[in-house]
């Protein structure tokens, strides 16, 4: 069994009064691309800062590598982190700023030399060595600051959402090329940031965070399709929540919500733990809207009258009220026959029952 | 409208020019008259450089010239270390009464310079100490300070600190971040700090009157006693002929500096980052 590559057991934060993070408990295996996704204040960036030694946990412990390294200064840990600000030396040219770290370590200046030459290969940003920092374009800014942590090798690599100053096209684009490096050396990436869509994309497992707290953890696929909770699937997109009671018909779930909707519950093996108020998040893209005149396909159909639609570009958004209380959200293609939707105009909607999941209490 | 606008835009390079004529004409009519063959302001006799001679000659006017650099050179560095320090813990730490604190540091640029220069005076002699050139560097080091604070107060708030933890974060430990990233980053700051606070301290005359001794004049003492002798005897030239050196070499100051940036890979570090960015 390998050593896991960073351990958190119950690992506590307080700042002033306020607590940043509560009692996470984590493990992290070697070579992973592990994300922490959560709102701004959720705790997340803490918690890696707690892993690269910038912030010291008030009670519980953090190992990595196998070892305890609470009271290891930052400097002394084989970790090294892209900050969101990337915090290039400015006063020290792209080759000083990835010899940096190197030259503490007291290299040889060869061994300095071809190091720093294959890391800049790596990050594809050749022919700048000279340059300072600010002579570069964000993008190229970026890849240095990466350069500048992997030229070291570490066990670890953390990253502070290091993506969120670039553009979109950009952001992209750096995404793919994050995955691309981190394959290429096998190093833990722990990464950080508030989009799912970036989360999702990158990972292969992801914690969502919420007041401190770890409220989910899995791969992409489970966390986007199974959220547990109300904030996850709120969070992951999930925006259409019903709540009411679980009932059975011949041998079917159902939930009855108050409006008095009977909805059928996808068949999964996990039964709620309370027979009280449930609730079933349901993403909107997974909705179907019809006209009265055409035959919705699904068992698992309502009727209701369009409040809202708006052009989001690639795709149609409407709002659909159900039974005079439920309003949904729905999401569909913009070159599809619900274009010929409009509003006040009565319609079906209706879903796969698979689609819909049924959440934990928080 | 338009006419009072036009009118206005006119006589802006009129006006801009009588400032200029008012600020610069009288250092102009010193240093004309220091190359007159008569030793006084009242007509033109010739041209001569027999002040810049008698001056040159004048054995008290280099030994005020060491004092002077010697208190300067030594009181410039001293507040510009002990102002470097007071500015990170003002800035980088929170503590109680630092507000408090902050503001009397600033406070003695607002008091009038006779009254700092008298209670200096007063604080020395209830010390016992005799004045020289001790009191006078104790009372340059206290004067400049303020001036250094605030110049390297408003460099550190215009750096990224989060370098110091990225130092860190690669394998620094406090020291060597200190001395890799934190002083090279702000090192264009202490520079400015220092630049400024030279001629402040060189060129003091209130409070290094009152803390010096008779024997030990620095330069705008020496160029006060020059002065006083000359009310007697007339002869202003030698005096002129201070006037203009000392105008001179405040010119050259910023210049030398000036130039001494504009050097490439001139080595210090941080240096580039005093010069203008290329684009």
């Amino acid at each position: 069994m390998n050593t896991p590559s960073v351990e958190l057991r119950d690992v506590t934060k307080h700042f002033a009064t306020a607590i940043a993070v509560n009692r996470v408990n984590l493990t992290i295996a070697r070579g992973e691309f592990f994300s922490f996704l959560g709102p701004s204040g959720c705790g997340k960036t803490t918690t890696l800062r707690m892993i690269g030694g910038l912030e010291t946990p008030d009670s519980g412990d953090i190992l990595i590598n196998g070892e305890r390294v609470n009271e290891i200064p930052p400097y002394e840990r084989n970790v090294s982190t892209v900050f969101q600000r990337l915090a290039l030396f400015p006063h020290l040219t792209i080759t000083e700023n990835l010899a940096f770290g190197l030259k503490i370590q007291h290299q040889a200046y060869d061994v300095i030399q071809e190091k720093v030459a294959a890391t800049l290969e790596l990050v594809h940003l050749p022919g700048l060595q000279d340059r300072y920092p600010d002579q570069l374009s964000g993008g190229q800014q970026q890849r240095v600051a990466l350069a500048r942590s992997l030229v070291l090798e570490p066990e670890v690599l953390l990253l502070d959402e290091p993506l969120s100053a670039l553009d979109r096209k950009l952001r992209k684009e750096m995404q793919v090329e994050l995955r691309r490096i981190q394959r290429e050396v096998s190093i833990t990436f722990i990464y950080v940031t508030h989009d799912q869509k970036e989360a999702i994309s990158m990972s292969d497992r992801i914690a969502i965070m919420k007041e401190g707290k770890i409220v989910q953890v899995g791969s992409p696929r489970e966390i986007f399709e199974r959220p547990r909770t109300a904030f996850v699937a709120d969070f992951m997109g999930a925006s259409n929540l019903f709540s009411g009671q679980l009932i059975e018909r011949n041998g079917k779930r159902y939930l009855k919500t108050q409006s008095g909707l009977v909805i059928q519950v996808p068949n999964s093996d996990e039964s709620p733990h309370s027979q009280d108020q449930q609730l079933l998040a349901l993403r909107p893209e997974a909705i179907g809207i019809f006209r009265k005149d055409q035959n919705p396909p699904t068992e698992n159909s309502f009727a209701g009258r369009v409040l809202d639609r708006a052009y989001l570009g690639e795709m149609l958004e409407f709002e659909v009220l159900l039974n005079g209380t439920e309003r949904v959200r729905i999401h569909s293609h913009s070159r599809s026959p619900a274009d010929e939707i409009l509003v006040d105009e009565e319609v079906l909607i209706g879903w796969d029952a698979n689609s819909a999941s049924l959440l934990r209490e928080e | 409208m338009s006419v009072v606008r036009s009118l206005g835009r006119a006589s802006l390079p009129g006006l801009l020019g009588l400032v200029y004529l008012f600020i610069y004409a009288p250092l102009f009519i010193l240093m004309i008259f220091s190359f007159n063959t008569a030793g006084n302001l009242a007509w033109w006799q010739g041209f001569s450089l027999e002040w810049y001679e008698k001056l040159l000659s004048y054995d008290q006017l280099w030994k005020s010239l060491r004092i002077s650099l010697m208190v300067t050179g030594t009181a410039v560095i001293l507040s510009t270390v002990i102002g470097t320090l007071t500015a990170y813990a003002l800035y980088r730490w929170r503590f109680w009464g630092k507000r408090l604190f902050e503001g009397m540091l600033y406070l003695p640029m607002y008091i009038p310079e006779v009254v700092l220069g008298i209670s200096l005076l007063v604080f020395f002699i209830f010390l016992g100490m005799p004045r020289g050139i001790l009191t006078m560097i104790l009372a340059h080091v206290a004067f400049t300070i303020p001036l250094v604070v605030l110049v390297v107060l408003a460099r550190m708030q215009r750096i990224d600190w989060t370098l110091e933890e990225a130092a860190m974060d690669l394998g620094a430990d406090e020291l060597t971040t200190l001395r890799r990233v934190t002083l090279p980053l702000l090192f264009p700051g202490i520079m400015a700090a220092a630049f400024l606070a030279f001629p402040w301290s060189f060129n003091d005359f209130v409070i290094t009157y009152f803390v010096t001794s008779p024997g030990n004049a620095p330069l705008p003492v020496l160029t006060y006693n020059l002065i006083l002798g000359a009310k007697r005897s007339g002869a202003m030239g030698m005096i002129n002929a201070l006037g203009t050196l000392m105008t001179v070499a405040a010119l050259l100051l910023p210049l030398v500096a000036v130039l001494l940036l504009r050097v490439r890979r001139f080595s210090l570090p941080g240096l580039h980052l005093l010069r203008k960015k290329r684009a």
